[in-house]
């Protein structure tokens, strides 16, 4: 059977560093280089590995391993805790490099971005200079550790999938000459987007490989494997052509904390919550929303989880009215159980803007002026200048973490 | 050996107007640490933090056989050693 390939040129450009985290702690600090070091959300054994080095990943540990286990691994492994700060730096001067090249310039995550040279009807070999370009100037102008791998295809997904076929420092194109080629030499779970329980679900339908995947008809995958439009949009990714063109808006903000010791206790845990209402509600603020929703979740010592959500009449804006909906909603659940997470989002948001309707009842305005004016006292003197008697002792808890998020 | 620390240094610093970052700009060039003259020999790593209104221009730094997190606070104009390490992991 012919496959009908997308025939364009290849115009998209996948651009991921290398082990970002650790890279970047490798090169603030030379006497890492070299060794076995891994970046991980607490350095105590049952701390996860947020991102090892290249170094580590020879030993076997991979993202997502305990601590207690990379060093089971390795007995010398360096532990660190997160830096957000060097990483937010190395994302911005990196993209001040891709923007440099390419006027379109879309950042997918902290250490990936996309390039869109369509306009530019750029040739492969001109994408390739370009590329190797790219990679010299983030070792002059970033870091001389630094290193990225870089995919060239039609597609976002394709160039995604080019930018892993050599790590690290790759360079690969995938067109419509070599599509057939590469695919035949990966695994399904190897493609973006799909895991094992998707890759389950294609065996089910007689799909092993993705060049079984390529070959499959629209109406088996949208039909019968995906039983949606999904199945459509793989139909057209795999054949190089773009559907995944679009932008998402944010649609909540949330914060979690996984507790060392499980606590039970509600003073305690109300600490915690305001901590995170604290830094969700900043971060609400700062992109002018309020939210309608808010939505609780529990992790506890035996393994159970709780979950419940809420929507408020009225809006919330500051801290202290996002604080009091999820406080309702921890009290209902019980401190009957030892809780190991806690997961604190809102939703429903809108945008807040000073042409907004006036509230009958003016607590509100006096809420929301008192909640921006202890902002600006935080963003001019640092965080938690301001804070109230629950937050006390409270300050090396819940740690900055680096969020997905847009980072333009 | 890797530790976290607050310990404000006497640090020499050099302006260069003609180089170019991350290796131009101003950067420390000599610290003194328990008593020694450490010459800067890299900078792995220059950015920028702010802590309220201050701007924090941050240092990671090998000076003799040691790491170095140096903070200059631009509005205290203070040398702080935040971290020193000796490149071991424990």
């Amino acid at each position: 059977m012919e496959i009908r390939l997308n025939p364009s040129l290849a115009s998209k450009m996948h651009i991921d560093l290398n082990s970002c985290f650790a890279s970047v702690e490798q090169q603030a600090n030379p006497l890492w280089r070299g060794k076995p070091l891994v970046v991980a959300a607490y350095d105590s054994p049952g701390g996860c590995v947020l991102s090892p080095s290249i170094e580590a990943k020879k030993f076997g540990i991979k993202t997502g391993f305990r601590v207690k286990e990379a060093k089971e691994l390795c007995p010398n492994v360096i532990v660190r805790m997160p830096d957000p700060p060097k990483y937010h730096f190395v994302h911005d001067e990196m993209m001040k490099v891709f923007r440099d090249s390419c006027p379109k310039v879309i950042p997918k995550s902290i250490d990936e971005a996309l390039l869109d040279f369509e306009d530019l009807g750029y040739t492969e070999e001109k994408l390739i200079d370009v590329a190797i370009s790219i990679k010299d100037s983030i070792k002059r102008r970033v870091g001389d550790w630094l290193t990225v791998s870089v995919g060239i295809a039609p597609n976002r997904f394709l160039a995604k999938l080019a930018s892993g076929l050599h790590k690290p420092d790759g360079l690969d194109v995938i067109n419509a000459q070599n599509l057939v080629q590469t695919l035949a030499k990966l695994g399904l779970v190897d493609l973006p987007g799909i895991n094992v329980r998707y890759e389950a679900r294609l065996n089910a339908n007689g799909i092993f490989t993705p060049l079984d995947f390529l070959r499959s008809g629209r109406d088996l995958l949208q039909k019968q494997v995906f039983v949606s439009i999904v199945g459509y949009y793989w139909f057209q990714r795999l054949r190089g052509f773009e559907i995944d063109n679009v932008d998402f808006l944010r649609r909540s903000f949330g914060q979690e904390y996984a507790i060392g010791k499980p606590l039970a206790n509600p003073r305690q845990l109300s600490s915690l919550l305001y901590k995170l209402c604290e830094k969700m509600g900043r971060r609400l603020r700062e992109g002018k929303f309020s939210a309608h929703g808010i939505h609780l979740a529990c992790s506890y010592e035996d393994q159970t989880f709780n979950h419940r959500s809420q929507v408020q009449h009225t809006p919330m804006y500051s801290t202290k009215s996002l604080f009091v909906s999820a406080q309702r909603v921890l009290n209902s659940f019980g401190f009957t159980k030892k809780i190991t997470k806690l997961a604190v989002s809102c939703y429903d948001l809108t945008k807040v803007s000073s042409s907004d309707q006036l509230c009958l009842f003016d607590y509100q305005d006096k809420d929301k002026n008192l909640t921006e004016a202890l902002d600006k006292i935080n963003n001019r003197f640092g965080e938690y200048t301001v804070k109230p008697l629950l937050m006390l002792e409270m300050e090396d808890k819940i740690l900055e973490r680096v969020a997905f998020k847009s980072y333009d | 050996m890797f530790e976290k620390l607050s310990e404000k240094i006497p640090v020499f610093s050099f302006y260069n107007p003609k180089a170019s970052p991350p290796a131009g700009g101003s950067q420390p060039l000599y610290l003194k640490w328990q008593g020694n003259l450490l010459t800067v020999t890299k900078v792995g790593l220059h950015h920028t933090i702010h802590e309220g209104r201050s701007l924090i221009h941050v240092f990671c730094v090998t000076a003799g056989e040691l790491f170095f997190k140096l903070h200059f606070d631009t509005t205290a104009l203070t040398w702080t050693v935040k971290e020193i390490s000796d490149g071991n992991p424990t």
